[in-house]
């Protein structure tokens, strides 16, 4: 990143902060509703270090992103497994084309009390929640990069020697729907982690930085409630460039041939 | 000829389903030896790309047969590697991943596919590119590559569909030298597709000229020229007309036809 | 220029108007028979009539949010649990304890299909209870430990907001035992989905329960308002253990509280209702109380360092006496014997 850009960055959020903490000492006053942002950096150091009370955010960010994991992983084998057969096979599609319209559009939230009358207020409830969530993203987006393959590519495969059905797939289907792939994981990993918060939040899983801005409104402290929305909002935010990295890798084929 | 043609065509006929159905190819013969360079001429839109199909296997022939070395052809295969007229380069491999492509087939250690796609892509003067993506290349530099790609399979026979056609003229022009060179080193045989005359009396021993839609072969002409060929020599030119008054009586035949045809 | 003086006139014109204002008592009280004494005052517009305000309810399912709004100043007066207070006094909010509503009157109720013995044949269950800081919670965890259970290994103590999260938890098997305040344990019971395990005067006897609970600013700009509301306070629990009111309590209760009759017929159950501050018994449960929350890290001060209050701290016994005397004359006024 260019020094001007960093410079930018920089003076737009010291506009921001210097707002919010102006925000607080002349307009709100009430350390029970809200906190400075002077208070919660010092906030956050002291969740670090488990100076303040009976937080500890490092084991939270841990079980948060176990959780993520459990359901985003399984999101991407089912959604790339189901999106690369719907996207193959018309029958394929047609059988799974009612259902994951029907399920789709229900949030994810909505299924909390499945998932917890089926599970039980274990991580796997959580992991379900996610899952839910993050599949379909993951699917369709496969399936619209598998079917919209050109039919060139497979018959210049075939001639070439490539004419078994599973060669065809690991080295032609696959590495030329990768860009819709990885576009569909990078979504889903965006759903997948609003999703870890909501499903802590409604007291799915014991912990997880969802699960402390609970607690922490119980106790009054929005100093800590805050904190961990920054740091949820922060995590959130490496995952995306985390996958985005991983984009600009394994695509670089495509560096001068689309916009961006 | 006494020779026993590697590639053997009777009676090819495609028709395509449809309300009405579309005779593409109506009964081909058709001979190819091994060795030789066959040009295939014809009007537009006359099927020849549809018979080049049905020899490389991506089309299925409604009736009649046809066999590479004796074997009657089943689908597209190595043996019969296709160069299609827009290179259909894989655009997420570079040039050296592209013509590795059929060599991992065959079960070479990393190593040796190397070496193997190296010496191709030195012969269709493309080394120091292999690290390239496609779409680096230019439109000439790209239809190198998948020559190169056809080459590495060590096809009986080399397939062509109008491979430069999508070129500009002078790069046209270099590569008919270039696929000459790389015919006479290799020794392959090849069989190309064309709509332009001079191209095909430039590069090939032979010349089919096939009649307007549905394909049957008019004419085979016989090009007993010295290579490398001069455009300009008189032989050239007298079959070069010879064979473009054929085709203009398979076009004037069309243009009647649609004429007749009522509306 | 037009623009300026047409806002400042409508800022003068909105203060004075506050000024003018009849003042507004928001008063805020839980879904629990613990808070009869408010709804008898309601029920028969007893603070119109005495106070002459126009009172405002609130309703909360619990005392932690319950005082989530008192904090951020939404509330005038609380119906709420002795403990949920500590925590935003602790951090410096400005209110006192002005009378007590009751004492016990909770109970842990576990589902039929679950036999319980002895606290160690709790290890391992999953337990319903108020967000911590709440009567219940505090109760919970000082007697798990007192029976040498961890309330954070050896059970699973899951925070619901409330009895509408409780009950349905509870039925449907997704909790194995609920701690909540009367009626809820006996709508459980006659609902067919609870059997009462053991009540919270078995697990902390005399145990204080609710509270009201006044802010400063009311006490030091309204002390006339306060005094005359605890007196209306102590005459609605007298009211309420009156036998001869029997009959009406059960209608006040199913209207407000939107139970059946049989419920209802229920009361009080193992609630006390007992008004005085005063009582020496009383204020020590207050201390204990004081000191458990600390011992659970509950009271902190903005900081998040822990703080011990102390019943003195937080008790104001003085409009308590005061309205003592006010009593007979405003019983009077209200045409009661």
């Amino acid at each position: 990143m260019r020094l001007k850009d960093v410079a930018i960055a920089s003076a737009s959020l010291t506009a921001f902060f210097s707002l919010w903490e102006a925000c607080y000492w002349l307009i709100v006053k009430n350390p029970l509703v809200l906190a400075p942002p002077s208070k919660v950096f010092k906030t956050l150091l002291d969740l670090f270090t488990g100076n303040y009370g009976p937080f500890f955010m490092p084991l939270d960010i841990l079980y948060s992103l176990f959780h993520y994991a459990l359901g985003f992983g399984t999101a991407v084998v089912v959604g790339f497994s189901v999106g690369l057969v719907a996207g193959l096979f018309r029958l394929a599609d047609r059988l799974s084309y009612p259902i994951i319209e029907l399920v789709r559009p229900i949030p994810p939230i909505a299924w909390i009390p499945m998932a917890i009358l089926m599970l039980g207020l274990t991580h796997q409830a959580a992991g379900f929640i996610i899952f839910i969530g993050a599949v379909f993203p993951i699917l369709l987006n496969t399936k619209h990069g598998v079917a919209s393959i050109e039919l060139k590519y497979l018959e210049a495969a075939m001639t070439l020697g490539a004419t078994k059905g599973a060669t065809l797939i690991r080295k032609v289907v696959i590495p030329a729907a990768l860009p819709s792939i990885l576009t569909g994981i990078r979504v889903g990993s965006g759903v997948a982690w609003m999703c870890v918060v909501a499903a802590e939040l409604f007291g799915v899983s014991r912990y997880g930085l969802g699960y402390q801005i609970q607690m922490a409104e119980f106790y009054h402290y929005p100093d800590v409630i805050i904190a961990y929305m920054l740091a949820i909002g922060m995590l959130g935010l490496a995952l995306d460039v985390f996958y985005r990295t991983i984009e600009s890798k394994v695509l670089a084929w495509r560096a001068g041939l689309v916009v961006s | 000829m006494s020779r026993e043609p590697i590639l053997r065509v009777r009676g090819l006929k495609k028709v395509f389903e449809g309300s009405p159905p579309v005779v593409a190819v109506d009964g081909v013969d058709l001979d190819v030896f091994e060795g030789e360079f066959l040009c295939i001429v014809g009007p537009s839109g006359c099927g020849k790309t549809t018979l080049l199909r049905m020899l490389a296997g991506l089309e299925r022939p409604t009736e009649g047969e046809a066999l590479v070395k004796g074997r009657p052809i089943e689908g597209p295969g190595p043996d019969r590697v296709m160069v299609f007229q827009d290179h259909v380069l894989f655009p997420w491999r570079t040039v050296l991943g592209n013509v590795l492509f059929g060599l991992e087939l065959k079960g070479l250690s990393r190593r040796e596919a190397v070496e193997e796609a190296m010496k191709y892509i030195k012969l269709v003067g493309l080394e120091g590119f292999e690290g390239a993506y496609p779409h680096e290349l230019s439109g000439g530099m790209r239809q190198r590559a998948a020559l190169a790609r056809a080459l590495a399979c060590n096809p009986d026979v080399l397939l062509m569909d109008e491979p430069l056609s999508a070129l500009d003229a002078q790069t046209r022009n270099y590569m008919q030298g270039e696929l000459m060179r790389i015919w006479m080193e290799t020794k392959k045989t090849m069989v190309m597709v064309t709509h332009s005359v001079e191209e095909a009396l430039y590069l090939g021993d032979r010349v089919v000229v096939l009649t307007a839609r549905p394909a049957k072969v008019k004419s085979v002409v016989e090009v007993e020229l010295e290579r490398p060929r001069d455009r300009f020599a008189p032989k050239f030119i007298d079959l070069r007309a010879k064979i473009l008054e054929m085709l203009r009586e398979e076009v004037a035949k069309t243009l009647s036809m649609h004429m007749l045809r009522p509306h | 220029m037009a623009v300026a003086v047409c806002a400042a006139v409508a800022l003068a014109a909105y203060f004075a108007l506050q000024q003018t204002q009849p003042v507004k008592l928001r008063i805020g009280v839980q879904p629990s028979w613990h808070h009869i004494a408010f709804y008898i005052m309601w029920d028969k517009g007893w603070i119109q009539k005495v106070l002459k305000v126009e009172p405002e309810l609130y309703s909360f399912e619990s005392g932690p949010l319950e005082m989530q709004a008192f904090a951020a100043g939404h509330l005038d007066i609380a119906y709420v649990g002795a403990t949920p207070p500590m925590s935003i006094l602790a951090q410096g909010v400005k209110a006192k304890l002005v009378a007590v509503a009751n004492t016990e009157g909770s109970s842990l109720v576990v589902r039929p299909d679950i036999s319980y013995t002895d606290p160690q044949s709790l290890k391992g269950k999953r337990i319903s209870c108020y967000p911590p800081g709440s009567i219940q919670d505090t109760i919970l965890k000082k007697w798990l430990r007192e029976h040498g259970i961890d309330p954070e290994k050896d059970v699973y103590i899951i925070h619901q907001r409330g009895p509408a999260e409780q009950h349905p938890s509870l039925k449907s098997g997704e909790i194995d035992a609920a701690f909540f305040p009367d009626p809820h344990p006996y709508l459980a019971v006659l609902g067919g989905y609870g059997k009462i395990a053991l009540s919270s005067r078995d697990m902390w006897p005399r145990h204080p329960c609710c509270v009201v609970l006044m802010s400063e600013e009311l006490i030091a700009k309204h002390r006339d308002l306060a005094v005359k509301f605890v007196a209306l306070h102590i005459i609605a629990s007298q009211y309420a253990i009156d036998p001869k009111n029997k009959g009406d309590v059960v209608r006040i209760l199913m209207k407000y509280l939107k139970i059946d009759e049989r419920t209802a017929e229920a009361f009080p159950g193992t609630t006390n209702i007992n008004p005085d501050p005063t009582d020496r018994l009383w204020l020590d449960g207050v201390d204990e109380m004081c000191e458990t929350l600390y011992e659970l890290g509950v009271t902190r001060d903005a900081r998040g360092n822990p703080v011990r209050l102390s019943a003195s701290d937080i008790v104001d016994t003085t409009l308590y006496q005061e309205a003592l005397n006010m009593v007979p004359q405003i019983r009077a006024e209200l045409g009661l014997g």
